[in-house]
């Protein structure tokens, strides 16, 4: 795995040099990992010896909960089939009046801030994810598209976990995220928050790690009752958790939260000023972000983060194409949050250096509006989607699998009985999907995160062949 | 009263913890021990009762003992009683309830076990029950409805449609947490709290549903929760909250939503991709549309309507390609506003799919009422139940067995959810709640807890309702703030004074507090560790009313009292 040319990336350069530190003994790291690739799902926790530094790059994944349609974020306006004469998908609103449509780039007719926005001259980005495009002139994002894991449920709740275990079809009682089997095969820098889950409870991919938390607000993290016994409390609090056998989670859980708030309340995340002229909003999403870069750049030994946006579950007046409507807001949200998340990274990214964010949902939706009024019209459950890698070490500015595009002609089939996947023209339905994610978020592990030697632990799907590095797609900034 | 130190002799069987007992095999053990060991070795669903369990650590380790008086149920083998453990009756108190109380032991040791659950399974039968919720409805929460158990004639939705909807949405959450704390029809309020997640309904989805879900509640949940699942699930699928939430207002012949379609099938009744596929789901959307509400408040709000036109009356053959036993078919469609009716009948009618429901939503139930991995043998009886007294209250029936003395010692420890926290140590401290409050209002238990906490009811925005599992709740912090905050008096519209004052007027060293304590919200089973760990971070020190305050709410935040 060492036989590709070393890139001039800097970060390629540091996994290189500990490749090569580690090369005498590399016969006896592969000895104790070479279970990694066949662990069921079920295996007990890992403790690889990968010789641990502070990591200089910072994962996080925001899972856009309800399954997006992707249809309506990156448009392929240049593909016929979408808004043409002959039975289209998604007849544009002008003049066809057709539901979910979005006015070409090359619209004259109406307000150019309701146009596609052109990317690439076949794809463009919806209008209400105008935010997202300094970032992708900046070269900080990258769009793949047509992609799902090579399994389909139609049910949020069943995609939401295999995609957060990186395992589709996964047995009933594997628990541990990707995100976790990550972390629970490297050292880190034995940080006392490794990583934070800015929800009520730690989501699918990093559940299942040490020194994880859920931290719904960051911003307020700290033991109530009288302050001056609060330091004592949370002592007590501490040994009773770790001396107790009632949940096993809660001993870790415990002595985490003992450390974070030590960590956390004295930042003042609340207060966190960020680099000028990044634009976050006053919703949630774009607090949670933005509490987050504050955390990020305090260099705690923070490694991996993940966030949750609801509302993209978009059964009935999805109204992408309309300022105001229910899509639309959810996709200015999104792209307000992440732009200035990443313009405040990016031009200030502290200690840490590097970050890649990683949003995506549990399944793209049904190519066709289910509804032909465009005021009531929504889409139901689909297949394949798109999902958005965002970061200074990220290659971007790229519809990364472009190439692979399989055009609206063909649309996607399951049959679950015979679990066969066909592209055709007999039932259409949802897109298809030419791209498994984790493809790309092997190469994120491999050439950016390093952890090289666990890719297979990380995806212990044994359906699943992790690509090599010659079959990498070049998501990661060479 | 609860010496936990063991003799040598039951030393042993506390090492036959849930999955050891194999290697803890000892030729020593008096005869009747053995006797019930080779059963539990040599009978399969030993592993099952006893192996599965990953939280089943009891909460002292207690000896295990044959019942001798309880025989077993068919040739099911049960589960025996813990001896020195706590007591069945305690048990049900536990199970049953939003927390333990000294005077409801009392009640169930003097009425009986069997006398107290038949009671608590129909509220009418309770006593206080009718005047605690006309003094709920008429006094606190005017806006919340008609009474126990109104009649559907009454639609439209009355109050609730004219008064503000910010009001309305708050006074159901304030229903919800005085419910949860001070009916005494404890048991359905439990049945309540699942349905409420077993077909959620997210108060915010869209704007009217701060009023609808209020009228989802007092129409279509709580007439239902201890009668018949079947007639949970229509008017559950009439209701105009369900409607809006899960899109059967958009459902119509020529724009098929199928949203509420496919949870219908998911979660409500079958269990993911059981017997049904994406065609099921695409076949039974259209049997399903034409009925409508009316999105705003006023003089319709509330109103449920068919419209023929808008209905696909088309028959059709609808399949269920994966069920257990193979393909099954059914022909609906063709009968417009019934065929909503037979969609349901096929998937709770026993002689349908209902079994298959039965087996999904069974399970549910005893994981709700018993432990998280209820064996097997129970599951296959509350199927029976359900089978046997199918539309004669069959959600109760499920209870009783779940319940019931055969099977109360094969429940297991669970992690109270928030709700379940605050309602219990309101009711173990005889707290006073006046206003338990709203989102956003910091300084009241609502939005000071159960908001951090993630557990505002009536708010979870997916279909599938808040979470039953210990991991998803294991967060701490929020239990640790709600005892220490409780106890200093941050919050606002409760207090637990009557406690620290009769504390007080005692003198009570820190001992004699930490004993009230364990008896008055453990009948006296407060885990020897905390309760030791808890005192000796008090020895020495003068010992007054603030001192009594940080106890209590250490006590609240401890393990022992985050599991029931």
């Amino acid at each position: 795995m060492n036989e590709y040319d070393p890139l001039a990336c800097d970060d390629y350069n540091r996994c290189l040099t500990r490749r090569q530190f580690i090369g005498t003994s590399a016969g006896a790291v592969a000895a104790a990992t070479g279970a990694a690739s066949v662990l069921p799902g079920w295996r007990p926790k890992l403790a690889f010896a990968n010789p641990s530094s502070c990591p200089n790059h910072v994962f996080i994944f925001l899972h856009l909960d309800g399954g997006p349609d992707g249809l309506s974020m990156v448009i392929p306006y240049g593909d016929e089939r979408l808004h043409g004469t002959s039975d289209p998908l998604r007849p544009p609103l002008r003049p066809m009046n057709g539901p979910l449509g979005v006015p070409p780039p090359d619209d004259t007719s109406g307000d150019p801030a309701l146009r596609t926005i052109d990317l690439d001259g076949f794809f463009g980005l919806a209008p209400a994810l105008a935010d997202l495009k300094p970032t992708w002139d900046d070269g900080g994002l990258c769009i793949a598209t047509t992609l799902a894991l090579p399994m389909q449920s139609y049910s949020h709740f069943t995609g939401t976990r295999w995609l957060g275990l990186g395992y589709p079809n996964a047995a009933g009682n594997a628990v541990d995220g990707f995100l976790a089997n990550h972390l629970n095969t490297t050292g880190g820098c034995q940080g006392v928050l490794r990583g934070v889950s800015l929800t009520h409870s730690v989501l699918q991919p990093l559940f299942g790690a040490d020194a994880v938390l859920p931290i719904p607000n960051l911003a307020n993290f700290r033991l109530g009752g009288p302050s001056g016994s609060a330091d004592n409390r949370l002592e007590l609090l501490n040994t009773l958790y770790n001396q107790q056998n009632k949940l096993d989670l809660w001993r870790d859980i415990s002595t985490t939260t003992k450390g974070a708030i030590n960590l956390i309340d004295g930042l003042n995340l609340g207060n966190y000023t960020p680099t000028p002229g990044s634009n976050y909003g006053d919703d949630p999403l774009s607090t949670s972000f933005k509490t987050l870069a504050g955390l990020i750049k305090r260099d705690v030994g923070l490694e991996m983060a993940v966030l949750r946006q609801t509302g993209w579950d978009t059964h009935n007046h999805q109204q992408n194409n309309t300022p105001g409507g229910r899509m639309w807001n959810r996709m200015e949200e999104f792209s307000r949050a992440v732009s200035a998340f990443y313009y405040d990274m990016v031009n200030d990214p502290g200690p840490t250096k590097y970050f890649t964010l990683f949003c995506m949902g549990e399944f793209g939706r049904h190519g066709f509006a289910n509804d032909p009024d465009p005021d009531e019209a929504g889409t139901d459950h689909g297949y394949g989607t798109n999902a958005f890698f965002v970061g200074n070490k990220i290659n971007g500015g790229q519809i990364i699998n472009a190439g692979l595009w399989p055009g609206l002609d063909v649309l996607h089939n399951y049959d679950r009985v015979t679990d066969t996947h066909t592209c055709n023209t007999s039932n259409r339905r949802d897109l298809c999907a030419e791209t498994d994610p984790r493809d790309l978020l092997v190469e994120i592990f491999d050439r950016l995160l390093c952890n090289y030697d666990n890719l297979g632990a990380i995806f212990p799907d044994p359906a699943y062949t992790i690509p090599t590095p010659p079959n990498y797609m070049g998501i990661v900034r060479d | 009263m609860n010496d936990m130190k063991m003799s040598a002799d039951n030393k042993l069987d506390a090492l036959e913890s849930p999955g050891s007992f194999e290697q803890s095999a000892s030729e020593t053990q008096v005869e009747e021990k053995t006797t019930r060991r080779s059963m539990l070795r040599g009978s399969a669903l030993a592993a099952v009762l006893w192996g599965a369990d990953a939280y089943g650590q009891l909460m002292e380790s207690p000896t295990m003992e044959m019942q001798p008086e309880l025989p077993t149920l068919g040739k099911k083998l049960l589960c025996s009683q813990l001896v020195g453990g706590p007591s069945q009756e305690h048990r049900l108190i536990d199970k049953a309830t939003f927390g333990f109380t000294e005077s409801e032991l009392a009640r169930v040791q003097s009425m009986g076990y069997d006398n107290w659950l038949a009671e608590q399974l129909d509220p009418n039968n309770v006593p206080g029950w009718n005047q605690f919720e006309t003094d709920l409805v008429a006094i606190q929460h005017p806006t919340h409805g008609y009474g126990p158990y109104p009649s559907l004639d009454d639609l439209p939705g009355g109050q609730l449609c004219f008064d503000h909807p910010a009001v309305v949405q708050r006074d159901l959450v304030r229903a919800r947490v005085i419910r949860a704390c001070y009916s005494p029809a404890q048991l359905f309020e439990r049945a309540v709290e699942f349905f409420t997640d077993h077909l959620n309904v997210d108060q915010l989805a869209v704007p009217i549903n701060r009023r609808l879900k209020t009228l989802e509640d007092s129409h279509a949940i709580r007439p239902n929760a201890l009668g018949n699942f079947k007639d949970i699930l229509l008017a559950s699928a009439k209701s105009p909250a369900m409607l809006l939430y899960l899109n059967g207002q958009e459902n119509t012949a020529d724009g098929v939503n199928e949203n509420y379609a496919r949870e219908l099938c998911e979660l409500h009744t079958l269990g993911v991709d059981n017997c049904y596929d994406q065609g099921t789901i695409e076949t039974l959307a259209p049997v399903l549309t034409g009925w409508q509400t009316v999105d705003s408040g006023g003089d319709s709000c509330g109103v449920v309507t068919f419209n023929a036109s808008d209905h696909d009356n088309a028959a059709r053959t609808v399949t269920f390609p994966n069920c257990p036993g193979g393909p099954v078919d059914f022909n609906v469609g063709g009968r417009g506003p019934l065929d909503i009716e037979d969609v349901i009948d096929i998937l709770t009618n026993p002689v349908k799919l209902g079994l298959e429901t039965a087996k999904f939503v069974g399970r549910k139930l005893a994981i709700h009422f018993s432990g998280y991995n209820p064996p097997q043998a129970l599951v296959d009886a509350v199927v029976d139940a359900y089978a046997a007294n199918f539309g004669n209250n069959d959600i109760a029936a499920m209870i009783n067995v779940i319940l019931s003395r055969q099977w109360i010692d094969c429940s297991t420890t669970k992690v109270k959810r928030p709700l379940h926290l605050l309602a219990s140590t309101i009711r173990a401290l005889e707290g006073s709640v006046s206003d338990p409050g709203r989102d956003g209002q910091v300084n009241r238990m609502v939005g000071g807890f159960l908001e951090p906490a993630g557990h505002l009811p009536y708010r979870w925005p997916a279909p599938d309702g808040y979470a039953d599992t210990a991991e998803y709740w294991s967060a701490l912090l929020p239990r640790w703030n709600f005892g220490a905050k409780l106890a200093n008096r941050e919050y606002g519209g409760v207090n637990i004074d009557d406690i620290i004052d009769e504390l007080t007027e005692q003198n009570t060293t820190a001992q004699e507090t930490i004993d009230a304590l364990d008896a008055c919200m453990f009948d006296g089973f407060m885990d020897p560790n905390d309760k030791t760990t808890i005192l000796s971070h008090f020895g020495g020190g003068s010992f007054g009313v603030a001192e009594r305050r940080l106890m209590i709410g250490l006590t609240i935040g401890c393990p022992s009292f985050q599991c029931y």
